[in-house]
């Protein structure tokens, strides 16, 4: 495009909202990236391999279930790319502290979905959408057992 | 405001239903229901806050004791955990209903921070009664 035709474009046009399809690429780089780190964990034996594997696995049906939305909306795309998560490395060393690595991760994937669900244009995939948000919700306390925090935060 | 009118009845009967099971609640689950009480007060007063600021007067909430004539009897800790978790998740599906009818997204917003506290909620009840805290990929909640 010609920089006169970029300038001739209204501003509305220049600052759009993301799609549904990219909000939805951006919740499944998130899902993508817990995946690996547990099974990073898994690997490491930094995870109750009974624990790691139920939110592994659950990582896996979310990414299933957002690219079955995705295809619907006209297209997966390109999986996103991984990049190596930085503090992940210091974390794999014990399960207390893998606990509190995952647990930042998920309450990250867990405010995401809670900005992006309600901001779906699409209102039929709000709801499933937002299941996956309630389930990262829970694993964020079966992180916070393990790492000896309460279970309930209380924003006094 | 209808719906969050609706949300916020059950957000009042979830606080008495918090305050009902005190009684057979000991240690830990003693503490970690308080929390969720203070928690559920507070979305009471963030769905309040929604409906005032619209103009709208808020709807009174009903007795204690009108609230605890349509509660179960609660002899054990064990039913009393399996009381609210039935409780809270009819709060998860109800937030997810929200989700998708609400049509101001602003509303939206609210109120899926809250539903997203309303499953950490579920999850904890379900590990004070020793059960996993995450058993589903999805937690579409219960009618």
């Amino acid at each position: 495009m010609a920089a006169g035709a970029l300038l001739a474009l209204p501003a509305v046009a220049l600052a759009q909202e993301p799609s549904d399809a990219e909000r939805l690429q951006e919740l499944r780089a998130l899902e993508g990236r817990l995946e690996s780190v547990y099974d990073a964990a898994l690997r490491r034996n930094a995870i109750d391999p009974a624990l790691g594997e139920t939110l592994r696995d659950q990582e896996r049906e979310h990414i299933r279930a957002l690219e079955q939305v995705l295809e619907n909306l006209g297209g997966a795309g390109a999986p996103q790319a991984t990049v190596p998560l930085p503090g992940l490395g210091p974390a794999l060393r014990s399960r207390e502290a893998f606990a509190r690595f995952a647990l930042g991760l998920e309450q990250e994937a867990t405010g995401a979905y809670a900005r992006a669900a309600p901001a779906l244009a699409k209102d039929t995939i709000r709801q499933p959408v937002g299941s996956i948000m309630m389930c990262e919700a829970a694993h964020v306390v079966a992180l916070r057992e393990v790492a000896g925090i309460p279970l309930i935060e209380v924003r006094r | 405001m209808g719906s969050l009118g609706s949300l916020l009845a059950r957000e009042r009967a979830v606080i008495a239903a918090y305050e009902t099971a005190v009684p057979v609640l000991r240690g830990e689950a003693l503490r970690v229901a308080g929390e969720i009480r203070e928690q559920e007060l507070e979305h009471a007063r963030v769905l309040e806050g929604l409906i005032s600021e619209r103009g709208v007067r808020p709807p009174s909430g009903r007795r204690r004791e009108d609230y605890a004539r349509s509660f179960p009897k609660l002899v054990t800790q064990a039913d009393a955990l399996r009381f609210l978790e039935d409780l809270e998740q009819r709060q998860v599906r109800a937030y997810l209903t929200a989700l998708a009818e609400l049509p101001q997204l602003e509303f939206r917003l609210r109120t899926a921070d809250i539903g997203a506290e309303e499953a950490t909620q579920l999850a904890a009840v379900r590990v004070l009664a020793g059960e996993p805290a995450s058993p589903n990929p999805f937690e579409t909640g219960a009618l």
